[in-house]
């Protein structure tokens, strides 16, 4: 996938092929040429997701083992406080792996979605700072678990676009000894985002070879390009998610963007590519259905954890104080589409109960409905086998 | 001859720089007993992204010019105050008017504040203000308002009025639930369905107050197009074919109640949406008809 023609070529798939270790089943009807399934508007900017599309899936695709099935595990004495409690969260998230198994034992709960030889990356969201960030409760819940379940500490990476935001909330080797935090967008022990020759080290830790294009673009300034790394048509996506690990657990954190949510999707799709900023505007929906197609997001995300501990409801995807509540819930599921919809089943309603929003917007869902309709999963509430557990 | 001519260019470009320099308050111990600073960081323009990512679309579309944020400890808590610069009065007010939510107002520190536990919100001529507790907590904290009032004073500009026909004193008892939208995003945030009324329309800026009466709510709306066609392509899309006369007002039934709309100007209307009989609504359009 080489800028300029926006095409994936045969040996970028032969290539990927290789390095998952998928098998050579390609179904038919992805031979042909795949256009977008009749859900975008003809207004919209043209984007390469007609290439995402045509790459093969394979058996740890989205949907994952799960197709469908959302486990809500709600504990009223998670945070205490304002803060998460930790035993309460560890518990949560115990519940939800053996529910969404079906397995006899918490380890081989999540063995059937990791081995010890892979590299897992553990994808945060810290985009809105202390307040409102993937909790380091479920974080150090979920590391707990993975090594119990015999997952070496030395292959587990902590990772967002933005690693200073990670340090700033407290994703730190001092928290998390042993554990790697790395992100694209990084600065020097001095603060600076340039290395000596005056080049940004992101430029170092993105990968050219994968991108998300868009036919829509955007020029930054010096101060502002260390926060897209790159300018254009092109989006690139980090080297962490195209090669160094080979499963991902999504933590996002359960929050509002307007009248929608910012969960599995959002997360995935932001946080992994550069030059953001050229879609939130024209491309919200379509950029977080359409990025987390290519086979590196697609293919390596085993699990979804949304922390819905501590979240908020209004203000979001920034942390307003004032809606920022204790939603006393972790969502979990291998389909990113249904954690999604069920999580915008409980943003809506509390909209509704604290009077910020009276009718659903008819664009709420349209991401949803676009990572349906490319396979990523089930958007539609009814279709979707939610199991609540009632913890405490 | 030509040296106080060149003295002269120099000057003036020595002013329109200065001028072109905002000046943002920072606390001090001096002005907030026990405040300790940790850091000062601005954010002009696109680097907004590099602050809040996406959410910072809301606040360009609303003119965003640049912003302060100062992080401090006071008495053990962490507090973090944004200032942003934004393009008018009408700007700050209108990021506030969506920002907001239900919350106290303080009384003697500016027209537009709202106070929460953790949280302090206000207006001050085109500045839009926050001031919140990080630490995790769920208690008041008093000394915010403290840190309001320093940062109040540093600050220039007036309380922003909002348009005439909102100052109806039985209107302006909602006064804190009129939101300004100047963009798609800001009407996505707060009115969806209005946001599909507007779609694909460029340069429009909308009041909208909802407003509670004994048999039910109404809706009270001000919009200003940049153009008359869009004024029209709005009008066709809510239904009316044949607009009202310029400054009559028109009621007619519209979906599940009472519409009730003037054209107010070359490319302004008035609206009141309400459930309610005509004689009902001929009470609403008196008290929104001010400065027609």
């Amino acid at each position: 996938m080489k800028p300029g023609s926006h095409h994936f070529h045969r040996r970028d798939f032969l290539r990927y092929l290789a390095a998952a270790g998928a098998t050579t089943f390609i179904p038919a009807h992805l031979l042909k040429s795949t256009s977008s399934p009749g859900v975008l508007s003809a207004d919209k900017p043209a984007t390469n997701i007609d290439d995402a599309l045509k790459a093969p899936r394979t058996a740890d695709s989205m949907p994952g083992k799960y197709p469908g099935r959302v486990i809500e595990a709600y504990n009223a004495k998670a945070a205490v406080n304002g803060k998460p409690d930790l035993s309460a969260i560890q518990s949560m998230v115990e519940r939800c792996m053996l529910e969404l198994t079906g397995a006899p034992s918490l380890k081989e709960a999540w063995l059937q979605f990791v081995t010890p030889q892979d590299v897992i990356g553990l994808k945060v969201n810290p985009v809105a700072g202390k307040l409102l960030s993937t909790s380091l409760e479920i974080v150090k819940a979920v590391i707990a678990q993975l090594e119990a379940a015999g997952i070496p500490r030395k292959n587990l990476v902590i990772w967002d676009r933005r690693e200073f935001e990670m340090h700033e909330v407290g994703f730190t080797r001092e928290n998390f000894p042993g554990v790697r935090i790395t992100g694209p967008e990084c600065k020097d022990e001095n603060g600076s985002f340039y290395n000596a020759e005056g080049k940004l080290y992101g430029e170092a830790r993105i990968d050219k070879d994968w991108y998300f294009w868009a036919d829509c673009e955007d020029s930054y300034d010096e101060e502002t390009l260390p926060y897209m790394i790159n300018e254009g048509k092109y989006s690139y996506f980090s080297k962490v998610v195209t090669g160094e690990v080979t499963k991902i657990i999504n933590i996002p954190i359960l929050k509002n963007a307007g009248p929608t949510v910012t969960l599995c999707l959002k997360n995935l799709a932001y946080g992994s590519i550069t030059n953001t900023a050229r879609l939130h505007k024209q491309l919200w929906s379509e950029t977080t259905a359409q990025v987390p197609c290519f086979p590196p997001l697609r293919d390596k995300v085993v699990l979804n954890l949304v922390d819905g501990i501590i979240g908020c409801y209004q203000g979001g995807p920034g942390a307003n104080p004032q809606f920022i509540t204790a939603f006393n819930t972790v969502l979990a599921g291998t389909d990113p589409v249904a954690v999604d919809r069920v999580g915008y089943d409980i943003m809506i309603k509390k909209r509704f109960e604290q009077k910020v929003q009276k009718k659903e917007s008819p664009r709420a869902l349209v991401f949803a409905n676009l990572a349906e309709s490319y396979k990523l999963g089930v958007a539609a509430l009814e279709k979707i086998d939610r199991s609540r557990l009632v913890l405490g | 001859m030509k040296a106080p001519g060149f003295l002269v260019v120099l000057f003036l470009v020595e002013i329109s720089a200065s001028i072109g320099q905002e000046t943002f308050p920072v606390l001090t111990g001096d002005d907030v007993p026990g405040w300790k600073t940790i850091e000062v960081k601005r954010y002009p323009g696109k680097q907004l992204f590099g602050y809040m990512n996406g959410g910072a679309e809301l606040y360009r579309e609303f003119g965003f010019i640049e912003l302060s944020v100062q992080t401090g400890k006071i008495e053990g808590r962490e507090v973090q105050v944004e200032v942003f610069r934004m393009g008018s009065p009408a700007s700050a007010f209108g990021i506030f008017s969506l920002s907001h939510g239900e919350c106290d107002h303080v009384p003697g520190l500016c027209r537009w504040n709202c106070a929460s536990d953790r949280y302090l919100q206000f207006v001050k001529g085109s500045y839009y203000v926050t001031v919140s507790v990080v630490s995790a907590s769920t208690k008041r904290y008093p000394a915010l308002v403290a840190i309001a009032r320093v940062l109040r004073d540093g600050l220039s500009g007036e309380d922003y009025n909002p348009p005439e026909c909102f100052r109806d004193p039985r209107l302006m008892e909602s006064r804190f639930r009129l939101i300004l939208a100047q963009g798609p995003l800001a009407l996505e945030n707060s009115y969806p369905d209005w946001s599909e009324r507007l779609r694909g329309l460029e340069g429009f800026n909308i009041f909208l107050l909802p407003f509670p009466f004994e048999y039910g709510e109404a809706l009270f709306s001000r919009v200003t197009f940049s153009r008359r066609d869009d004024l029209r392509q709005f009008l066709e899309r809510i239904g009316i074919n044949a607009p009202p006369t310029q400054g009559e007002w028109k009621v007619m039934k519209y979906a599940e109640g009472s519409l009730a709309v003037v054209v107010a100007g070359r490319a302004t209307l008035r609206m009141i949406e309400a459930n309610c009989r005509e004689n009902r609504m001929r009470e609403l359009m008196e008290m929104f008809s001010t400065g027609l």
